[in-house]
C-alpha cells in the first residue's frame, strides 16, 4: 500500500513538475544530449552548404552581369577584339543570353569574323522587340559580309518595317541595296525583284517609291557606259582612222564568219578595196570577198582596177584579179556596166578580158555590141572558149537571129565549144538559129550524143529532133544505136523509135546491122519496128538478106555457121507478109542453099500462105 | 543467415551504385563523422568557452538587475542587426532597380531607340550612390553611355559635363577607355579647350590606350586642324592599321584617303604650293583607292598645273567618273594641239574619250573621223548633257560644206574645281 502511494506521488510530482523533469531527464541521459547536439551541428553544416552553393551562383551571376555590360562598353568604345573575347565567355556560361550572344556577334562582325557572327545571330532568340530589330540589322550584315546579300534584303527590310527611324536599319538596308546593285550599276530593286515583292506585300511601298533610302556610292549605269574602258584603244583608234590596219582586222572578221563585218567594209568605202582584192585573189573560190567588194558598189570597178596596177607585178592579185573583177561585175550587174565598157575601150589586155566576162555575164546583147566594136573578132573567140560554159550558153540564147556572132564569129574553126552552143539552144527564144549554126558546124559525136540525151527532155526534145533529123545519116545512126541500146531510159529509145519509123525504109539496113551472129536482146524491138515500117521495108530487107551483115562480109565462113540474121529477116518478111513479101521470101527460098533457111523460108511461106493453120508460127531465134 | 546477410548487403551496394547521389550522400556523411572525430578536440574547447560564457552570465541570471541588462542587451543587438540587415536589403533593392533600368537602356540602345535609352540611363547616373554588388560602377557606366548619346545628339558641353563628374581612378580599365575617349571628343567638339592641352591629354590617352581607334581618329582630326597634315596622315594610317575587321578597315581606308586628298589639296593651295609632296599623297591616294576617282583628279589638276598635259589627260582618264572626261575636254579645249585623238584615247581609254578624240579629229580636218567618232560614242553610251551638246556641234560642223571647228574654246582652270 505504502510502495503504491510512493509511486503515485512520484507520478504526480512528475506531472508536476513537467518540462523541469524532461531537461533533468535529457541532462541525465549524455547520449540523448550528443545526438541533439549531433543533429544540430548537421543541420548547421547542410546550411553552410546550400548558403555557399547559393554565394557561389550568386557569384556567376554577378560576375556574367558585370562581364556583359564591360563588353558592352568596350562594343561601344570600338574596342571589339576584346569585347568579342570577354562576351564570347559571357555566352558559353549562359547559352541562354540572348542579349550578349547579340553583342557578341556584332563584335565578331567589326572583327571580320562574319561566319561566327551570323552563327550567333541564327541562333538568337528573342522575343524582346528591340534585340529583334537590332538583331535583323545584325543578321543582315552578317550575311552581307559573307557575301549573300539576297538574304541580308529580308532581314534589313524586316528591320526597317519594324523600326522605320532606326538609322542603322536603314543604313544596312542601304548597304544590301548597294551590293544588289552590284559592279553592273543596276538598282537594288531592278536586281532583286523578289524584294520589291517582299517591301510591297509589307505595305512599306514607300520603301519601294524611295529608292535608295541614304546616300550610296551607287554609279549611274549610263556613266558606266561613259567611263567604261576600252580593250584597246589603238583597235578605236584604228576604227575612227578607217585605217588599213582595221580593215585587215574587219577582213579576218568576215574570215571568221562574222557577217557584220561585210557591212561595215562596206560603210568604209572604196580605201577597203586592196585589202578585200588581195584576201579574194588569195582565195579565189571564196565568195565572201566577191560579195564584200561588190557591196562597194560600181564605183569599186575603177578602185579594183587602180588596185590591180599598183598590185605586185609578181603577186596574186595581179595574177587573178581580173578575174575578181569580172566576178565584182557578175555581182553588181547592170549598174556597173558604165565601169566596164570604159574598161573595153583600155589598152590594157586582162581588163579588156575581164570587160568581155562581165558583158557576157550580163546577157545584154545590145551593150555587148560595145564590144563587138572595139575588140577583135580572135579576142572575143579567146574569150568565149575560156569563159564559164553557163554564162556564155545564157548569153548565147540570148542573141537574136541574124547577129553578127551567130552568123559569122561563132561559125568560125576558133570557136569550139559546139556543147555550149547546144545548151544555148535551151535558153534561147528562137532556137532555129542556134540549131542552124550547130548543124553547120557539123558537131561531133559527143554533141550529137547529147542532141539525142536531150530527146529525153521535153522542152528540149522537139529541137533534138529537129537536128538529128538535119545531120542525116550521122544522127540516123545515132537513133538507131540509141534504139538498140536498151540501157537508155525508155523515153529516149521511144523517142528514137518515133524518129526512125518517120524516117521510114532508109533506116531498115542500118537496122538490119543490128542483128547479130547469135539472138540479142534488142532483136525483139528492132523487128518490131521492122515490121512497123511495112511493105516499104521489104526491099532493103532483100538487100539486107543477100548481102549479109558487116561481119558476115568480112568473114565468110561465119554465113555458113551463123543464120541468125537471116533469120530474123525471113521472120519479118513473114510478119510483114502480103503478096509482096510472099514474092521476097520465095524469090528468097529458090536460090537458098541452106537447107535450115529453105525450110525456115517456107514454112513462113506456108505460114503466109495458110495463116490459120500456123497460129503459133514457130519461134525464130526466140522471137515470137 | 549469412546468405540473407551478404544477400542485403550486394542489394544496398547496387542501390548504391545505381543511385550515384546516394552513394554521394553516403560519401558526405562519412566525410562528417570523419571530420567529427577529427574535431573532437576542438569542439571540447568551444564546449569549455560556451561553459565559460554561461558562467560569466550567470550572476546576471541570478538577479533582477542584471537579468534586465541581459535582456536590455539582447534587444539592442537585434536591433542593431535587423537595422543592418534592412539598410542592407533596402541598397540592394535600390541596386537591383538600377541595375534593371540600366540593362532596359542597354536593350533601347540595341534598338536604336536613343530617347528611352537616354531617360533611363540618366536615372541610373542620377543615382550614383546606389551601385549594385554586382557592378559597382553602373552609375559610371550609365553616365559615360549618357554622354556618348549626348555627343551623338551634338550636345558636347553637357556630354562634358557628364564626363567629367566621373573619378576616372575609380574605373575599371574597360570604362577608362570610354571615358578618355568621350572626354576627348567632348572637349574637341566643343572646342574650348587649348589646341596644346588638348594634344597633351591625347598624348596621354594614347599612352595608356595605344590601340584605340577611335582615340587615332581623334588624334588625326586634331592634327589636321593643327596644321599638321604629315602627322594627320599618319594617325589616320595607324588608324587604319588597328582597324579589327574588314568593316572598319573599309571606313578606316576611306578616312585615310580623304586625308590623303585633303592634304593634297590644302599642300596645292598654299601661297607657295608644294606640288611634289601634293603629288606624293595623292598618289598613295589613289593607290589606296584605285576606283575612287577623286583621287585621280586631283592628280590630273596637279599635272595640269604643272604644264604636264599628257599627265593631266592619264590622270583624268584613270578616273572612272564623268568629271574626268569633263576635265580632259576642257584641257583639249584649250590645247587641242597637244595630243592626237590616238594619243589621248591611249591615254584616257574610255568611251567618253572616243567622243573627245571627235573633237580632235575635226581638229584635224578628218571629218569622216570625227563623224564615226561621234557615232561610235553615241551608240556606246548616253552621253552626259555636256559631252552631247559638244557631239551635236562636231556632228554639225562635219555636215556643213565648209570644214569649220565649231568648237567651244573653255579655257582650262584647274583651280576652277
Amino acid at each position: 500500500m505504502r510502495a503504491a502511494q510512493d509511486a503515485g506521488t512520484a507520478a504526480g510530482r512528475a506531472v508536476e513538475a513537467g518540462h523541469d523533469d524532461l531537461l533533468t531527464r535529457i541532462a541525465a541521459e549524455p547520449a540523448l544530449l550528443q545526438i541533439i547536439l549531433l543533429a544540430l551541428l548537421g543541420a548547421a553544416l547542410v546550411a553552410l552548404w546550400l548558403r555557399a552553393r547559393a554565394l557561389v551562383r550568386e557569384s556567376r551571376r554577378r560576375r556574367a552581369l558585370r562581364e556583359f555590360l564591360l563588353g558592352v562598353e568596350q562594343v561601344s568604345s570600338e574596342d571589339f577584339g576584346a569585347a568579342a573575347r570577354r562576351l564570347g565567355r559571357v555566352v558559353r556560361d549562359d547559352p541562354r543570353h540572348g542579349a550578349a550572344r547579340l553583342w557578341h556577334a556584332l563584335a565578331l562582325l567589326e572583327i571580320g569574323e562574319a561566319p561566327a557572327a551570323h552563327r550567333e545571330l541564327v541562333q538568337l532568340r528573342s522575343s524582346d522587340a528591340h534585340v529583334a530589330v537590332r538583331s535583323d540589322v545584325a543578321i543582315a550584315g552578317a550575311l552581307l559580309e559573307v557575301g549573300r546579300p539576297a538574304e541580308a534584303l529580308e532581314h534589313a527590310v524586316r528591320a526597317v518595317r519594324a523600326a522605320p527611324d532606326a538609322a542603322a536599319a536603314r543604313e544596312v538596308l542601304a548597304d544590301v541595296q548597294a551590293a544588289l546593285a552590284g559592279a553592273e550599276g543596276t538598282t537594288a530593286h531592278a536586281a532583286e525583284p523578289g524584294a520589291l515583292v517582299a517591301l510591297g506585300a509589307a505595305g512599306d511601298l514607300s520603301l519601294v517609291a524611295a529608292g535608295p533610302l541614304v546616300a550610296m556610292p551607287r554609279r549611274d549605269p549610263a556613266e558606266l557606259a561613259l567611263v567604261a574602258r576600252l580593250d584597246s584603244a589603238a583597235r578605236i583608234a584604228d576604227a575612227l582612222e578607217a585605217n588599213p590596219v582595221h580593215v585587215r582586222r574587219l577582213c579576218d572578221a568576215l574570215a571568221g564568219g562574222d557577217r557584220e563585218a561585210l557591212g561595215e567594209l562596206a560603210a568604209l568605202g572604196a580605201r577597203t578595196v586592196p585589202e578585200l582584192l588581195a584576201r579574194a585573189a588569195a582565195a579565189p573560190g571564196d565568195r565572201r570577198w566577191i560579195e564584200a567588194l561588190a557591196r562597194l558598189g560600181a564605183e569599186v570597178v575603177p578602185a579594183i582596177v587602180e588596185a590591180w596596177r599598183h598590185a605586185d607585178p609578181r603577186g596574186p592579185v595581179r595574177a587573178t584579179g581580173v578575174r575578181v573583177l569580172a566576178g565584182v561585175g557578175r555581182a553588181l550587174g547592170p549598174v556597173a556596166q558604165p565601169a566596164f565598157a570604159e574598161l573595153v575601150e583600155t589598152a590594157d589586155r586582162e581588163l579588156r578580158k575581164a570587160a568581155i566576162d562581165y558583158h557576157v555575164a550580163l546577157g545584154d546583147v545590145d551593150a555587148f555590141d560595145g564590144v563587138l566594136d572595139v575588140c577583135s573578132p580572135l579576142e572575143i573567140l579567146q574569150r568565149f572558149e575560156e569563159i564559164d560554159a553557163s554564162e556564155l550558153a545564157l548569153f548565147l540564147g540570148a542573141l537574136p537571129a541574124g547577129h553578127v556572132l551567130l552568123d559569122v564569129l561563132l561559125a568560125e574553126g576558133a570557136f569550139t565549144r559546139d556543147a555550149v552552143l547546144l545548151a544555148a539552144i535551151g535558153f534561147a527564144a528562137d532556137p532555129s538559129p542556134l540549131e542552124a549554126l550547130l548543124l553547120r558546124r557539123s558537131p561531133g559525136g559527143d554533141v550529137v550524143r547529147d542532141i539525142v540525151a536531150a530527146l529525153a527532155d521535153p522542152a528540149r526534145a522537139a529541137s533534138a529532133g529537129r537536128m538529128l533529123d538535119g545531120l542525116g545519116e550521122a544522127g540516123r545512126e545515132q537513133l538507131v544505136a540509141v534504139f538498140a541500146d536498151l540501157d537508155r531510159p525508155a523515153e529516149v529509145r521511144s523517142e528514137a523509135r518515133r524518129r526512125l519509123l518517120a524516117a521510114g525504109a532508109r533506116i531498115v539496113p542500118r537496122l538490119c546491122d543490128g542483128f547479130g551472129a547469135v539472138p540479142g536482146a534488142a532483136d525483139r524491138d528492132i523487128l518490131g519496128l521492122i515490121v512497123s515500117i511495112g511493105a516499104d521495108a521489104i526491099p532493103p530487107l532483100l538487100d539486107a538478106y543477100r548481102a549479109g551483115g558487116v561481119l558476115e562480109r568480112f568473114a565468110k565462113p561465119l554465113r555458113r555457121r551463123r543464120t541468125h540474121r537471116r533469120d530474123v529477116i525471113v521472120r519479118a518478111l513473114g510478119r510483114i507478109g502480103g503478096p509482096s513479101a510472099r514474092r521476097a521470101l520465095a524469090e528468097l527460098e529458090q536460090r537458098e542453099t541452106d537447107a535450115d533457111l529453105r525450110l525456115r523460108l517456107m514454112q513462113t511461106l506456108h505460114r503466109i500462105d495458110r495463116p490459120d493453120e500456123s497460129s503459133e508460127g514457130g519461134r525464130v531465134g526466140g522471137i515470137a | 543467415m549469412a546468405e540473407s546477410r551478404s544477400s542485403l548487403l550486394r542489394r544496398a551496394l547496387g542501390a548504391l551504385v545505381r543511385h550515384p547521389r546516394r552513394l554521394l550522400w553516403l560519401a558526405v556523411a562519412v566525410a562528417v563523422i570523419v571530420a567529427l572525430a577529427l574535431l573532437a578536440p576542438a569542439l571540447g574547447v568551444l564546449g569549455t568557452v560556451a561553459d565559460g560564457i554561461v558562467r560569466a552570465l550567470d550572476p546576471l541570471v541570478r538577479t533582477p538587475t542584471g537579468r534586465l541588462v541581459l535582456l536590455n542587451l539582447l534587444l539592442f543587438g537585434l536591433g542593431v542587426y535587423l537595422l543592418r540587415t534592412l539598410r542592407a536589403s533596402w541598397r540592394a533593392l535600390r541596386g537591383d532597380l538600377a541595375m534593371r533600368r540600366h540593362l532596359r537602356a542597354v536593350d533601347a540602345l540595341v534598338g536604336g531607340d536613343s530617347a528611352t535609352a537616354a531617360r533611363l540611363l540618366a536615372r541610373v547616373a542620377r543615382h550614383g550612390e546606389v551601385a549594385p554588388a554586382s557592378y559597382p560602377a553602373l552609375a559610371s557606366d550609365a553616365a559615360l553611355k549618357l554622354a556618348r548619346l549626348e555627343l551623338e545628339r551634338g550636345d558636347a558641353r553637357r556630354a562634358l559635363r557628364r564626363v567629367l563628374d566621373i573619378v576616372p581612378a575609380e574605373l575599371p580599365d574597360e570604362l577608362a577607355r570610354s571615358h578618355a575617349q568621350l572626354r576627348l571628343r567632348a572637349e574637341w567638339a566643343l572646342g574650348e579647350t587649348l589646341p596644346d592641352e588638348l594634344a597633351r591629354a591625347l598624348r596621354e590617352a594614347l599612352d595608356r590606350h595605344a590601340d584605340d581607334l577611335p582615340l587615332w581618329r581623334l588624334c588625326a582630326e586634331v592634327r589636321r586642324a593643327a596644321g599638321d597634315l604629315a602627322g594627320a596622315v599618319a594617325a589616320r594610317e595607324r588608324a587604319h592599321e588597328l582597324a579589327p575587321g574588314p568593316r572598319a578597315r573599309r571606313r578606316a581606308l576611306a578616312a585615310l584617303v580623304d586625308e590623303h586628298l585633303f592634304a593634297a589639296e590644302r599642300l596645292a593651295s598654299r601661297e607657295r604650293p608644294d606640288l611634289d609632296a601634293a603629288q606624293m599623297h595623292a598618289r598613295r591616294a589613289a593607290e589606296l583607292a584605285p576606283d575612287d576617282p577623286r583621287p585621280s583628279l586631283a592628280l590630273g589638276d596637279l599635272a595640269a598645273r604643272r604644264g604636264a598635259i599628257r599627265d593631266a589627260v592619264a590622270a583624268f582618264g584613270a578616273s572612272p567618273s564623268d568629271a574626268g572626261l569633263e576635265r580632259v575636254a576642257e584641257l583639249l579645249d584649250a590645247q587641242p594641239d597637244a595630243l592626237s585623238p590616238r594619243e589621248l584615247l591611249e591615254l584616257a581609254p574610255s568611251t567618253g574619250a572616243i567622243g573627245l578624240a571627235a573633237s580632235l579629229y575635226l581638229h584635224a580636218g578628218d571629218r569622216d573621223a570625227a563623224l564615226r567618232a561621234v557615232r561610235l560614242t553615241r551608240a556606246r553610251c548616253i552621253p552626259p548633257p555636256w559631252l552631247a551638246e559638244r557631239l551635236a556641234a562636231i556632228d554639225t560642223a562635219c555636215r556643213r560644206p565648209s570644214a569649220g571647228s565649231g568648237e567651244r574654246r573653255l579655257p582650262y582652270d584647274p583651280d576652277r574645281r
